[in-house]
């Protein structure tokens, strides 16, 4: 189920390893690298702390499934067996004419 | 500041992160108190039920000679575009099945094609790079070809998907295999805005597909080859407002739900998801073992003008119609008597919502439309 949620908490963060050279200090891109890494893990958590606090505040699945139960319900559907609301002439504009399949076979080449 | 010190600062703040990633998924665990399924079901819902003779194919449109890889319609008119891999472009009046216009492109390999708001012009996208512009009233050239009238330049990978800004015909929005998505203004051919790229909360892996609220065209979703949809701002291009986990593979389809406060997913891992913008949590999974028992991926998705139906279309040719409300499969389309041959690799609804569009690697478009009696209620 955990990994049916739709949160960024899912994202896996990638730790950057840096190579022996960088250790002493000397390794110039080791140290680019890490730098740009923890630029990119502070703006992540700045985020994350965002959507947490979002979070807070944010309704049960319910409570949007009963408006999404509304909305749909009110809203006329021409692909539907039963119609909610006037039912629009053009909707079978499609069955006027030939319907034969066969009917066009010209090749544009 | 030293290595030693840069690495320990670098592994307290993967901590830190990770920390909050575990208490964003366990808060959001709780409140996913059901799901869109169980909850209609609690309300009494029963699934929608299709007699023999409701969702019938009413035109087959002839005329490609390779694979269909993507449609559009036009927000008036009954016209369609199609692109195929035999390297055109047809515009179709749906009704009369008419060949309107057949574009030879300057790339064969094309992925995605766009009709713009007004039907005055049609865009395009694939291997090359570039999304094409085509003014459909332009003279064609001594060949016969229309020419193209603005190449959009500037992607460093496939163009994979594209759409008009509703209402504008100046505006486009594309997605690459560059793992960005740009906002062009037609009139200069120029990027208004990058959307992902490096070190930004874009994508990690190939855009898919994308798809512009009807609602809010500030607003987009993309989906990607890193299993996860993004939502953007179009006035906020440095950071996605929200990133929606949970598939396991490719996000091949992402469309957005006709009152545009959620949106679907299709992906290579044979389920598609109704996610909500706003909180966004994941309302439903869609998913039903196909007869091959394999996992088969999902290609394309639409849904009808309520948002009642889902309609997926899949690697093995089955196209199934579900019951966004019940998670229920009611249809199987690429099981009619009337359908394609071979996959299903392009869906796309009419403007009113009458009919449903389906494009084929058959080089066959079909159009669907509800030959049954209607109940009132």
């Amino acid at each position: 189920m955990a990994s049916e949620t739709a949160s960024s908490a899912d994202e896996e963060t990638a730790v950057v390893v840096v190579s022996a050279a960088g250790a002493g200090g000397t390794d110039k891109r080791g140290k680019h690298r890490i730098l740009a890494e923890l630029k990119r893990l502070d703006q992540d958590s700045m985020f994350l702390q965002e959507e947490l606090e979002e979070l807070e505040k944010t309704e049960n699945v319910s409570t949007i499934c009963t408006e999404l139960l509304q909305n749909m319900e009110s809203r006329p559907d021409p692909l539907l067996p039963e119609v909610h609301g006037p039912v629009n002439l053009l909707w079978d504009r499609w069955f006027e004419g030939p319907q034969d399949p066969q009917a066009c076979r010209c090749w544009i080449l | 500041m030293s290595v030693t010190e840069l690495k320990e600062r670098h592994s307290a703040a993967t901590d830190t992160v990770n920390n909050l990633r575990h208490r964003l998924k366990q808060k959001r665990l709780s409140l996913l108190d059901t799901d869109v399924s169980g909850y209609a079901r609690s309300q009494g819902r029963t699934p929608v039920t299709f007699g023999p003779t409701d969702l019938v194919c009413c035109r087959t449109l002839q005329g490609h000679t390779g694979k269909v890889y993507s449609l559009d319609w036009t927000s008036e008119k009954s016209q369609i575009v199609s692109a195929s891999q035999d390297g055109r472009l047809i515009v179709w009046n749906a009704l009369t099945r008419q060949k309107i216009h057949a574009i030879k492109l300057p790339c064969a390999w094309v992925m995605t094609c766009a009709f713009s708001p007004t039907g005055q012009s049609v865009a395009c996208g694939g291997l090359d790079s570039v999304c094409s512009i085509f003014n459909l009233n332009s003279p064609t050239d001594k060949d016969g070809n229309l020419p193209v009238s603005r190449m959009l330049s500037g992607h460093k990978g496939y163009v994979s998907s594209c759409q008009y800004v509703p209402d504008e015909d100046t505006h486009l929005i594309t997605g690459s295999g560059d793992q960005t998505c740009v906002l062009w203004d037609i009139t200069t051919g120029l990027k208004t805005s990058i959307f992902g790229g490096e070190f930004q909360s874009g994508h990690t892996a190939d855009v898919l597909s994308i798809s512009i609220n009807g609602s809010n065209s500030r607003m987009f979703v993309s989906g990607s080859c890193d299993a996860t949809a993004r939502l953007w701002d179009t006035r906020v291009a440095s950071r996605a407002v929200r990133t929606f986990h949970g598939h396991e593979g490719d996000v091949n389809a992402v469309k957005f739900f006709p009152d545009g406060n959620r949106f679907g997913t299709g992906s290579d891992d044979g389920t598609c998801r109704l996610f909500d913008i706003r909180t966004g949590h994941q309302l439903q999974v869609y998913y039903q073992q196909h007869s091959d028992n394999d996992i088969t991926p999902v290609t394309s998705i639409a849904f009808s003008a309520s948002g009642r139906l889902l309609f997926a279309g899949y690697t093995n040719g089955d196209c199934y119609v579900w019951d966004t409300l019940l998670a229920k499969v009611v249809l199987n389309i690429g099981s009619l008597q009337d359908s394609h041959e071979d996959r299903i690799s392009c869906l796309g609804l009419s403007a009113d919502g009458s009919a449903l569009c389906t494009g084929s690697w058959d080089t066959n478009l079909k159009i669907w439309a509800f030959g049954g009696h209607r109940r009132t209620t």
